[in-house]
């Protein structure tokens, strides 16, 4: 998908908003799987985000400066008996990118009124 | 973990391992890592859900689909600078493997057509020495020809004798209506030397491979020995032809390897 400079795609979008809100119900930080996991429920589809898809807007996201990322601590995992998870958040850059991109589709939402009526 | 899940959890660390072969360490490791995180959470996420292992499995494969490209564009991407760097490495080593290639190619190439061409001079000098030994016993000039030829339209062997004074006595090879006119130069070598060995070029486009051999006996002279190069030029060119292909199509493939092969990179352990 070609897209303007500055413009979030829309998985890029759902990831932010996503950690926004996972970090809105007091997780300090996110997982692959679990953005994968909020962003299915909260669009009640079936499908999980494919992993090359996720990962990728996930590394673009942190590379714009609008993610960071850390290593979970290595005991935590040890204790829960996985593998350990690479934990992303939301930097407020990123904050404001969604909120001007939120801003910027409802000001491009049809208004009553506007737009072309059949001649 | 049921054979199926099983599967399918070996068919995403293994991709996930072939896309990320050769990068620097700290990315690969990183993104095996995320993966085998991923993996495992949506096992955890499958069993609390009560999900089919079969959907489950169908599922993860499905992800592993629908990214794929995206894998492979995020690889691309990413193993930039790594590409740059390896093949900054490997230049020199592939300039020299280049020259080697080129070296060995012009050797075959020269040695070859050197071959090609003194196996060419077997006929004439045979000739050469049999009608020597039977001009030298006292036999005509004309007796000691084989079958008459012209040399622009067989490429068989001919002879020419010659007195002492290089004056032509009889021939067997013709070109149009006259015989053929040989530099004098090649007699005085031959003289001297015994023997004189030549491509001799009777007109333009016409190449023979001619020994010139000086005979004795009652009445000394030179006798002059040839057969067309035709057949070596067209082997020595076709032989050209294969090496140089070979050549080009062996610097394409070491550029290729040089290019893109990936570093070697430790093994994968996939979630269990």
């Amino acid at each position: 998908m070609r897209r303007r400079k500055g413009e979030l795609l829309p998985i890029e979008l759902a990831i932010l908003a996503a950690g926004i809100d996972l970090a809105a119900a007091g997780e300090p930080g996110f997982y692959g799987f679990g953005i994968a996991r909020k962003i299915r429920d909260a669009s009640s589809a079936r499908q999980l985000t494919a992993h090359g898809t996720l990962y990728k807007a996930l590394a673009r996201l942190e590379q714009a400066g609008l993610l960071v990322s850390s290593w979970e601590d290595p005991g935590a995992a040890v204790t829960e008996g996985r593998p350990r998870r690479r934990l992303y958040r939301v930097t407020p850059s990123g904050e404001e990118a969604v909120a001007a991109s939120q801003q910027q589709r409802a000001h491009l939402a049809p208004r009553p009124g506007l737009g072309l009526a059949p001649s | 973990m049921t054979r199926m899940t099983e599967a399918a959890s070996r068919l995403v660390t293994g991709w996930t391992r072939w896309y990320t072969a050769g990068l620097p360490a700290p990315v690969r490791e990183r993104r095996r890592a995320e993966i085998s995180a991923d993996i495992h959470g949506q096992f955890e996420d499958a069993r609390s859900r009560g999900e089919r292992p079969a959907v489950t499995a169908a599922l993860m494969l499905s992800r592993l689909a629908r990214g794929a490209r995206h894998d492979l564009a995020w690889r691309h991407e990413i193993d930039r600078p790594a590409r740059l760097a390896r093949w900054q490495a490997r230049r020199a080593g592939w300039t020299a493997v280049v020259l080697l290639l080129t070296l060995a190619a012009g050797v075959a190439w020269l040695g070859t057509g050197l071959s090609l061409r003194a196996g060419a001079d077997r006929q004439p000098l045979r000739l050469a020495a049999l009608a020597a030994r039977q001009l030298a016993t006292g036999s005509p000039p004309g007796s000691v020809l084989p079958p008459s030829i012209g040399l622009a339209a067989s490429p068989g062997p001919f002879l020419m004798v010659f007195d002492r004074r290089y004056h032509l006595l009889a021939s067997s090879g013709r070109l149009g209506s006259r015989a053929p006119v040989l530099p004098s130069g090649v007699f005085a070598w031959a003289a001297q030397h015994g023997q004189d060995r030549v491509t001799w070029e009777p007109q333009p486009g016409l190449r023979e491979a001619t020994v010139v051999e000086p005979y004795g006996g009652p009445h000394p002279g030179f006798v002059v020995a040839a057969q067309s190069l035709g057949s070596v030029s067209g082997l020595q060119l076709a032989f050209g032809w294969g090496i140089g292909g070979s050549l080009l199509v062996l610097i394409m493939i070491s550029l290729l390897l040089a290019r893109l092969l990936p570093t070697r990179t430790r093994p994968f352990r996939p979630v269990r």
